[in-house]
């Protein structure tokens, strides 16, 4: 009996031993024949077996309709499927991750490399750009800061002054339509002793000493828009007694009181009153703690110690306004000065980078940026090193029909999810660091602050970039790789030597070596400097604010200090003996050039100045308290002599701001300013004359036993004699050792990167030496079986990598050595460039990479060789 | 007999032009054309199922499996918009080929 259900479950199964046709196919073809039998059955009364006999025939053999069907499938003739690539596959990329994760987890170690590698690269970058943002962002909060410039004044030397004269502002200001307005800044406090006190009403008294006092002119808050928190910007300035403070002074003096029309009163004699309060944002390049009117037009006042801005009419172009001004100065000046100084103007929003700053921010970022590209070798190295073993999947993969662009795909998304993995761990990382970097940079940066979204983005978009540029090369030279080839390496993981891998880990051990020379030679100068003897001994000197009280009784004062056995020896003077200010023309002299404007330093002070900075003397005598005629006498120094070109310059006559007197003595050079700068010639004068406002302390020196109960003996002594104003007392190491602050910041940043470039480019040659001794285990298991000794194995494998450092090393000196060059060069008194300092580089860049090498040789090295050539 | 050559030509504008009247399934298609033609067409399933998938893989048609009324699952071609603007396209090319022809053999029976 026939069977029609059993006919078909046969006729079908004949269909499926073709492998075009699939399942569904079969499906509608089968529909379409039951009809049909169906159709015959009832039209032409044949039977069932008829029918289907007929119709079966009609729709052809298994093989004529597979090969119709396979017509509309079949790939095309470029062996690219004809059916379109999916766009996006879900399932391929949960196959993309899980690959991915199971290849972190067998390679652990080299996981760790590349994800702590990038982590702590990352996060030097987030750092280095909190920093830099910080360091650019300076005054961007004034509305004015388009229009705004601070006047320079380019000397002839090539250095840029931010100070000019008092009186070059007001003359530029009636010359030229194209400024608006203008303010000079008149650093009060600079020149003279400033205390402010105030009296609440109730017997007492509120007295600080401040050191930011300024006169300004009216236009001052137009120019510079400091936020008011209390009063009104336009009115604040209205009287010659009207006083606007910082918030935090307002505090200190007024505490929770309102501050607004308080009186308070400048160094005993002037009134003024509070008439308003601004807060000063921690990015302003100004940071005026108390502001005055200016109440002196000073238009004859070439004097310049202090800056001036102007704001310019913003129809006009500053670069062509700057180029009119730049003969300003000689222009206006009564005696015009010799060479050529140029008059000039600098964008508000970069005066606090122009003056040595920029050079840091460009440094750290080109640091942070070594950095970074050290770690991304790494990653790529690690990549492109391992692709041995990857070949199989990319061989297999390509052959089941993935298109290069899928492979490129993977490979990009692997090292974007190692990128964005190693970023969160960078931001956690830089978390913990920021406490340090704080420290290190004296700022107080935030991780999460108002304006981080900005800096946010900007981040990723640095992973990003660091995922692509880190995986672009192992994506296209892994995926570049014929199927055929790529597995045949899958079984024979011995690699080419690339050539890539030479230049880059020679490319990373160079910029660790820089990094490192760089570093010792900042240290060698900080060395240089510290042992470097000064002419002068700032040790155990105790630096006591001067007050008009201890005017009236300095002489009984001294003379009680003195009492005490351990009070050395006491003098007053403007300043400490080393400062940059304190320059003066006004200096006359038997035999000087008429037409020469002199520029030397001087220094208003006191019998004993030169005892108690302990300076020696080269020829003469120093002034004598038994000798009341020196006061009117002077003391020179030795760079004095020379520039005056005197011979014998003991008994010359000498001329200081109009005041004849005689040298008495010659003392030997010392340096005022840092090493940075060539030591200038100086006068000394103790003549009363000049002491009005001058004198700004008094220095004790003591011997170095009981130094707390010294303090306290001078801080009693000089209570009794200035009851009425408060002490204020500092040891001077302190102010010598600011000198050289930023330097030292700069030896101990460049150590930071200098270390992290070492760690990462150790890290990742650690990696490559694994995978090299990996990959030669057989080579290793052989050599050892005929006799190779375990030295010598390792010798083998480090060799090359130690000839690469080498070859790194090479190349580094040179350019640490024009780029130290070029840093010393700013120093006018420097160390040597000695060849030790490279040596030295070269030693610990050769011993931090043999350790993770000469580790891994050893461990290849000593392991059994019967299981190494069992290996694979 | 119609030359294998015509009946590949034509089974493009024919299927569209079915479909465009509703959706269907294969074996109807098969019958509407044995109707229409009288089977001098000669179509066959073989013929027809690859044709199909390939305007459905070209995007002019599209299908869904649904359950026929005697409870076996059929599978159902409709045109999508594409196939409907490539049915006009067709139809013109057709019309044109068709009335150049109609006026040949208008002057040829004309001239005879």
């Amino acid at each position: 009996m026939f069977d029609l259900g059993k006919a078909v479950r046969d006729w079908k199964r004949g269909l499926r031993s073709n492998p075009s046709l699939e399942e569904g196919f079969i499906a509608e073809l089968e529909e379409t024949l039951r009809e049909d039998v169906r159709e015959l059955v009832r039209q032409a009364g044949v039977t069932e077996e008829e029918a289907f006999g007929r119709v079966a025939a009609e729709m052809g053999r298994a093989d004529d309709l597979g090969a119709e069907f396979r017509k509309v499938y079949a790939p095309r003739r470029s062996g690219r499927l004809s059916g379109r690539e999916a766009r996006f596959a879900p399932g391929l990329a949960w196959n993309y991750l899980r690959v991915a994760v199971r290849r972190f987890k067998r390679q652990r170690s080299g996981t760790l490399i590349n994800l702590s590698g990038l982590a702590a690269a990352l996060a030097v970058c987030i750092l280095t750009s909190l920093w830099v943002r910080d360091e650019t962002s300076y005054d961007d909060f004034l509305t004015n800061r388009d229009h705004l410039y601070l006047l320079t004044i380019e000397h002839p030397n090539g250095t840029l002054d931010p100070n000019v004269p008092y009186a070059l502002a007001p003359a530029l200001s009636g010359e030229y339509p194209e400024i608006r307005g203008y303010t000079r800044v008149y650093k009060l406090s600079k020149l003279n002793t400033c205390s402010f006190s105030y009296e609440p009403g109730n017997g007492s008294r509120v007295m600080y000493y401040e050191d930011s006092v300024n006169l300004v002119d009216a236009g001052f808050f137009g120019l510079f828009s400091y936020p008011f928190v209390q009063g009104d910007p336009a009115l604040a300035l209205r009287n010659a007694n009207s006083l606007v403070i910082r918030d935090e002074a307002a505090l200190k003096y007024f505490g929770n009181e309102n501050p607004l029309g308080k009186k308070l009163t400048l160094n005993g004699g002037r009134d003024f009153e509070v008439s308003g309060v601004i807060h000063v944002p921690a990015n302003a390049h100004f940071r005026p703690d108390f502001v005055a009117l200016l109440a002196d037009s000073l238009a004859g006042d070439w004097n310049w110690r202090d800056p001036s801005y102007v704001w310019l009419d913003p129809a006009s172009s500053p670069t062509s306004f700057g180029e009119k001004i730049a003969g300003a100065l000689n222009a206006h000046f009564p005696q015009p000065l010799p060479g050529k100084y140029k008059v000039g103007l600098l964008p508000v929003t970069k005066v606090y980078l122009a003056f040595g700053r920029l050079a840091y921010v460009y440094i750290f970022s080109f640091a942070a940026v070594l950095v970074l590209a050290i770690a991304c070798i790494n990653y790529m190295n690690l990549a492109t090193a391992r692709s041995g073993s990857r070949g199989r999947e990319v061989g297999l993969r390509k052959i089941v029909g993935a298109g290069r662009g899928q492979l490129v795909q993977q490979f990009l998304g692997e090292s974007l999810v190692t990128a964005a993995l190693a970023f969160g761990l960078a931001v956690v990382l830089a978390w913990l660091l920021l406490p340090f970097m704080n420290g290190l940079t004296g700022k107080t940066l935030t991780l999460f602050s108002g304006r981080s979204p900005l800096l946010l983005g900007y981040l990723l978009g640095l992973t990003v970039l660091v995922g692509v540029a880190a995986g672009s090369y192992p994506a296209f030279f892994l995926s570049a790789r014929r199927p055929a080839d790529a597995l045949r390496a899958g079984l024979n993981a011995r690699s080419r030597r690339s050539v890539f891998r030479v230049v880059s880990v020679v490319g990373q051990f160079t910029i660790s070596v820089f990094l490192i020379a760089c570093t010792g030679i900042v240290f060698r100068q900080l060395e240089f400097v510290r042992n470097r003897p000064l002419g002068l001994n700032t040790e155990r000197v105790l630096q006591v604010r001067y007050n008009p009280s201890l005017l009236r009784n300095f002489e009984i004062l001294k003379a009680e200090l003195l009492r005490d056995p351990r009070v050395l020896s006491v003098t007053r003077s403007q300043d400490a003996p080393y400062n940059d200010d304190y320059k003066t023309s006004g200096v006359e002299w038997d035999g000087k050039d008429p037409g020469l404007t002199p520029l030397v330093r001087y220094s208003v002070t006191d019998f004993d100045f030169f005892k108690t900075f302990g300076m020696t003397l080269a020829a003469g005598r120093v002034f004598a308290e038994d000798r009341p005629r020196d006061r009117a006498n002077y003391v020179i120094n030795e760079k004095a002599a020379a520039y005056m070109g005197l011979k014998e310059p003991v008994g010359q006559r000498l001329r200081f701001w109009g005041q004849e007197g005689r040298i008495i003595g010659v003392v030997k050079d010392f340096h005022q300013v840092s090493l940075h700068r060539e030591i200038l010639p100086q006068v000394f004068t103790i003549n009363p004359r000049f002491y009005r406002g001058a004198i700004k302390f008094v220095f004790v020196k003591v011997s170095a036993d009981g130094l707390t109960e010294s303090l306290r003996a001078i801080r009693e002594t000089a209570g009794t004699y200035a009851p009425d104003y408060p002490f204020e007392a500092e040891f001077l190491d302190h102010g010598a050792g600011s000198l050289y602050e930023s330097e030292r910041r700069l030896g101990r940043i460049f150590a930071a990167f200098a270390f992290l470039a070492v760690f990462i480019s150790c890290l990742g040659i650690l990696g490559l030496a694994a995978h090299s001794a990996e990959q030669r285990t057989k080579e290793i298991g052989v050599r050892k079986v005929i006799g190779s000794s375990i030295p010598g194995i390792v010798a083998m494998l480090s060799g090359q990598f130690l000839l690469w450092i080498l070859a790194a090393n090479l190349i580094a000196w040179p350019m640490a050595y024009y780029a130290m060059h070029r840093w010393l060069r700013g120093f006018a008194y420097r160390t040597g460039l000695g060849f030790d300092v490279f040596i030295l580089a070269g030693l610990i860049s050769m011993i931090t990479a043999a350790l993770p090498i000469v580790y891994q040789s050893l461990k290849a090295a000593v392991a059994d060789p019967v299981q190494a050539l069992r290996y694979e | 007999m119609i030359s294998k050559n015509l009946v590949a030509a034509s089974t493009k504008p024919i299927i569209l032009a079915l479909l465009y009247r509703g959706e269907s399934y294969g074996y109807r298609i098969l019958q509407r054309v044995r109707q229409v033609t009288g089977g001098k067409l000669g179509w066959s399933s073989a013929m027809l199922y690859p044709v199909l998938h390939r305007l459905e893989k070209d995007g002019f048609i599209r299908s869904k499996w649904k359950l026929s009324e005697e409870g076996r699952m059929r599978k159902y071609y409709f045109l999508t918009d594409r196939g409907r603007k490539e049915f006009a396209a067709e139809r013109e090319q057709w019309q044109s080929v068709h009335d150049a022809l109609q006026s040949l053999w208008t002057a040829a029976e004309a001239s005879d």
